[in-house]
């Protein structure tokens, strides 16, 4: 078990270590520090990890905000329109047309409102996690099987009882869903924020290296963010694995995305 | 005997739909159940057995006509009375073990600390058989134990009334037989008054100490019939008793004749 564990581990290894090594072969040939290799990347994170760090503090702490607000309005928000299915069915279009506008493209709208400080970029994130958020957990306590809704009532659960106690875990696996896609859409979304309207960040870091030519300090911060996402993505499957390992029961094939 | 009245039905019916697409289910529906009874309600297929057991949990309206529980009318699920569904594995949670499944019958009783109503689910759990299953999940179990831990549940509600819909319809004949022993025991070590809705003819006998046997589509009450064998059955002595085998053919012929004849008219 262990053997193979670490066999198929080897060999997802396999494709990353190529195209690293096919990239330093190219760079080498090219010689410019216009297109730096690995290695140069490598070497510029060890120099600017500590600012890399600060900055990406920012950027975090801000993806957060936004992240935390959306998920303590729109779960409840997704709990309640699932139920109320007139409202729901008219609400419906609307949130059809919002999944399909990319949050980057509300950023000058908001900037008329908000502003450029921190409240606006927050607002933007907070839009951007909000989307995934209501569909899934509207989705689910919307198609929730009316035996949970029939057991409640006999039970005289109220209406709030049951959507906090039934509605609310039996939705958790497509909340979790909507979680997971709103923590990458909170990530991308406050660094394309604060490439335009930012004055600290790593979105504002990768672009000045860039605007300097600096390609390899950029290359090194976007590194940077893909290991912080990974990190996040990891932890919040193993949340959902012990979390939700009742709705996993039957499938052990379930792969971390 | 003084009869103590507690679930009666009068004139009940239910039409879904208006118009041309209306559809009568329930033709005026009448009975009473006494306490400590164990009464089943058997009639043939689509006749509205389900809608019925709504109707007197409270969990669906009627179109005309009044239920009353220990005297109140009912208009929604009152205090004192469990419903055990025929589908127990949507009625059950999967996020919580089997002990929280049957507290969650007490979630609505006062007076009972934490600790105690998971005292009095573990005592459930012990009396339908599954004391060592406590800390598992549903899905952990067999369809069988899944339905005991759902009478469970009933039971710790501390019921007046347990009604239950079909709730050995979805188990192997094997498992039947044990679980309707099981539910016999309960029912006379809880004293507990019980509502039975089956189509199984011979388990609605076998269970009940009287029998309603409805009609077809619109439904009403073809007749009642008292089952004389005691409380204490037996599934291959009670199953043989000529008692039995007569009020099995009554309620038998009942049935087939209902499905032969052409529609009746509403009464």
């Amino acid at each position: 078990m262990s053997l193979s564990r670490r066999q198929e581990s080897l060999r997802g290894l396999i494709l990353p270590v190529a195209i690293l090594l096919a990239w330093q072969v190219l760079a080498w040939r090219a010689s410019t520090p216009l297109f730096p290799g690995p290695w140069q990347v490598t070497l510029s994170i060890w120099k600017f990890y500590p600012q890399i760090v600060g900055q990406i503090g920012y950027t975090l702490m801000r993806a957060a905000s936004g992240f935390l607000v959306a998920a303590a309005l729109m779960i409840p928000l997704g709990i309640l329109l699932g139920r109320l299915k007139t409202v729901g069915a008219i609400v419906e279009p609307i949130m059809d047309m919002l999944a399909t506008l990319p949050p980057p493209a509300v950023i000058p709208v908001v900037m008329l409102f908000a502003g450029t400080g921190d409240a606006a970029k927050i607002s933007i994130i907070a839009y951007a996690a909000a989307v995934p958020l209501l569909m899934n957990t509207y989705e689910a306590s919307k198609t929730l099987h009316p035996m949970a809704n029939l057991v409640a009532r006999s039970l005289r659960f109220s209406r709030l009882e049951t959507m906090l106690r039934i509605d609310l875990p039996a939705s958790l696996p497509m909340i979790a869903t909507g979680l997971r896609l709103a923590v990458a859409s909170a990530l991308l979304v406050s660094v394309t924020a604060e490439m335009l309207l930012a004055t600290n960040g790593i979105g504002v870091f990768i672009q000045r290296q860039q605007e300097n030519f600096q390609i390899a300090n950029g290359l090194a911060a976007i590194a940077f963010i893909s290991i912080v996402g990974l990190i996040i993505n990891n932890l919040v499957f193993q949340l959902e694995k012990r979390w939700l390992f009742w709705h996993y029961r039957s499938s052990d094939t379930h792969g971390n995305g | 005997m003084a009869m103590d009245v507690v679930l009666s039905a009068q004139g009940l019916t239910k039409t879904y739909g208006a118009g041309k697409d209306a559809l009568q289910v329930l033709g005026g529906i009448s009975f009473a159940v006494n306490r400590g009874e164990f009464v089943s309600v058997v009639g043939p297929s689509g006749c509205g057995k389900t809608t019925l057991l709504f109707a007197i949990a409270g969990l669906q309206g009627v179109t005309s006509g009044t239920v009353t529980f220990n005297g109140r009318p009912v208009t929604a699920p009152p205090k004192g009375v469990a419903v055990v569904f025929q589908d127990y594995s949507r009625s059950l949670f999967p996020w919580k073990n089997n002990r929280d499944n049957v507290a969650f019958g007490m979630a609505r009783i006062q007076g009972l600390s934490a600790a105690q109503k998971r005292d009095k689910a573990q005592e459930m759990l012990d009396a339908v058989g599954l004391a060592g299953f406590a800390d598992k999940y549903p899905w952990q179990l067999s369809g069988g134990m899944q339905q005991r831990v759902a009478i469970a549940r009933g039971l710790a509600s501390q019921s007046e009334l347990l009604l239950l819909d079909e709730p050995l319809a979805a188990v192997d004949a094997q498992t039947r037989a044990d679980m309707q022993d099981l539910l016999l025991d309960l029912a006379i070590r809880f004293k507990q008054t019980c509502v039975l809705v089956t189509h199984d003819v011979e388990e609605a006998v076998y269970m009940a100490d009287r029998v309603v046997v409805l009609t077809r589509r619109p439904t009403v009450v073809d007749h009642e019939i008292v089952i004389e064998l005691g409380k204490k059955r037996d599934q291959i002595t009670t199953r043989e008793d000529p008692r039995f085998l007569a009020a099995r053919h009554d309620v038998m012929t009942s049935i087939r004749g209902q499905r032969a004849h052409a529609p009746a008219s509403a009464a």
